[in-house]
């Protein structure tokens, strides 16, 4: 907007003449104009000109003015008019809301000068200015400009209908604002507690809290307390199943730290040899077992096949992997990671 | 003592979540607290925050959602759902924003929800966002729901039988929330469009011309 090459229409400059733009659409044109000597300019221009306007004074016109107009209007013509609906609705209720609707809604709303009244009625016949539903509505919410407020509070003063019409308006207001506050059932607090989890929210709300450094080292701790045994029996199983190997390995040392005939570095020798020849004798196992086998075979040909596949296919097939591994990751994420936030609760009403 | 028994902290409370009151030596009243402390505390995990914060707002929440479904059950139900689902949504709060605001805004779309799905076997509740004139001519209007009252007679029940309840269950929907959020809860134009997630010029439309349907359908009762 700030760009000397892109300029506002002319009715938005009006607008901000009038001061009928919102402030921040208002910081923004104006951000244009200190930029704009064109624009500036046009601004001016509608100041100037909505200024003398606002000075014109009002003339009545004559007696007989409401009725030579009433003569020429076609009172019944009119009523027809204002009751038959527009083109665009007809053919919507016609035709159905998922042709015309998205033409309707694509339609810029219409924009009505300001002053001019849009709810057809008339307070007084013959009299050209009289206050709007709206202005009547702001100036009792108190958002009208101190000078407007002042120009309306004149206006009030010698206008009786308008000043019904104010105190009608002031009426609704009493009545709408008069309305209680209603309540629901007495049990409703224990009734929303009863589903709420409070651990699950602070530990969740902690959670993204922490950094990434420290949920992942939460995560690991969490992890490893699951492996961790839970009862007496656990930790001896485990503890069984971790001595046995040391208790053989501290059984090598020293049988090979008491036999004077066996050192450490021929210990060594002798078991790098056998695991070099076990890690041979696994490797050419397992390369005639996987190398021989029908299933083999069958990989093969699958990749044949998916070499020669189309890359639609391929696609299909990358994505509906991506999909497997993706639920599986989500699958391991929740089970291991995420606090369930769903189910039946502990909290208890506090008493 | 605070009648929740829970331990205050010493000093001024916090306003952010990092440094939310810890537990201390003096009893803790969390009347007296602001919104977004009462919200640090619950995300802490004291339940007695959770219940601050209904009692501060079942009231208005579920007083918006009776007067949008027009029954007290529904809107018990449709309450409940708003506050365990904010309370769950906890951690995503942003404090920079009002609380109440926020469960506002939860409960309406809730409510804009359920009212949709409910329409789908009716009649559609929506013309346009930005209605025209030959919208509001033919647009449909929410059903008031006939009997169906639980045993249980609520006040709620009672009171939207008023006129002006009864003209207020016959606005559309987005102008219904918005003058209630307006004149009931007395929400700035600011705050409505936060909740409602508009532009600020469309709420003042909608609360324009809800009004001067209001005013038109109490004036129609009246006659």
């Amino acid at each position: 907007m700030s760009s000397p090459d892109f300029h506002p229409d002319s009715e938005r400059l009006e607008a901000r003449a009038a001061g009928e733009l919102a402030p921040h659409e208002a910081r923004v044109l104006d951000a244009h104009l200190r930029v704009c000597a064109r624009c500036r300019s046009e601004v001016e221009g509608w100041s100037l000109l909505l200024g003398e306007l606002r000075e014109l004074p009002d003339r009545p016109p004559a007696p007989d003015f409401a009725a030579r107009v009433m003569a020429r209007v076609d009172v019944e013509r009119v009523r027809q008019g204002a009751e038959r609906p527009p083109l665009l609705a007809r053919l919507t209720e016609r035709l159905g809301d998922p042709v015309f609707g998205v033409v309707r809604r694509l339609r810029p709303p219409r924009r009505l000068p300001a002053g001019i009244r849009t709810d057809g009625t008339t307070l007084q016949t013959g009299s050209p200015r009289h206050l709007t539903p709206t202005g009547i509505q702001d100036y009792l919410e108190g958002t009208l400009a101190a000078r407007t407020r002042s120009r309306v509070d004149a206006h009030l003063a010698t206008c009786t209908a308008c000043s019904a019409e104010m105190g009608s308006w002031s009426g609704f207001f009493r009545q709408i604002e008069a309305l209680p506050t209603l309540a629901p059932r007495n049990d409703f607090a224990d009734r929303v507690m009863a589903r709420v989890q409070v651990e699950a929210v602070a530990s969740a709300v902690a959670r993204q809290q922490r950094s990434p450094w420290e949920r992942a080292s939460q995560g690991l701790a969490r992890v490893t307390d699951r492996l961790l045994p839970t009862s007496r029996r656990g930790w001896i199983l485990a503890g069984g199943v971790t001595a046995a190997p040391t208790l053989g390995v501290v059984a090598v040392v020293a049988a090979v730290v008491l036999n004077p005939l066996v050192s450490f570095p021929d210990l060594f020798t002798f078991l790098r040899w056998r695991g070099v020849e076990a890690v041979g004798s696994l490797g050419r196992g397992v390369l005639a077992v996987v190398a021989e086998n029908p299933v083999t075979f069958a990989l093969f040909e699958l990749f044949a096949g998916v070499a020669q596949a189309s890359p639609l296919a391929l696609g299909g097939a990358f994505a509906l992997a991506v999909a497997l591994v993706g639920t599986a990751t989500l699958v391991v994420y929740r089970n291991l990671f995420a606090p369930s936030l769903t189910g039946e609760t502990h909290a208890q009403p506090t008493s | 003592m605070s009648p929740s028994g829970e331990p205050v902290p010493t000093g001024v409370v916090p306003p952010t979540f990092a440094a939310a009151p810890d537990a201390g030596v003096l009893p803790l009243d969390y009347a007296t607290l602001d919104d977004r402390d009462v919200v640090a505390l619950a995300c802490k995990g004291r339940e007695t925050a959770f219940r601050e914060l209904l009692s501060r707002y079942e009231r208005p929440v579920f007083s918006l959602v009776v007067r949008m479904v027009r029954d007290a059950t529904l809107a018990e139900d449709l309450a409940q759902e708003a506050f365990i689902k904010a309370f769950h949504a906890l951690g995503s709060y942003d404090p920079s924003y009002k609380f109440s605001s926020w469960l506002f805004k939860i409960a309406n779309n809730l409510t804009i929800d359920h009212l949709r799905k409910k329409q789908l076997d009716t009649v559609s509740i929506h013309g346009s966002s930005s209605p025209g004139r030959g919208e509001e001519d033919s647009r449909p209007r929410i059903a008031v729901p006939d009997g169906g009252e639980t045993p249980e007679d609520y006040t709620a029940n009672r009171e939207l039988g008023s006129q002006i309840e009864n003209a207020i269950g016959r606005l559309r929907p987005e102008y219904r929330t918005a003058v209630l959020l307006r004149h009931v809860e007395g929400r700035s134009y600011e705050e409505v469009a936060e909740i409602m997630e508009v532009p600020l010029g469309t709420v003042k439309t909608y609360i324009h011309r809800g009004r001067n349907e209001l005013k038109d359908l109490l004036a129609e009762v009246a006659a």
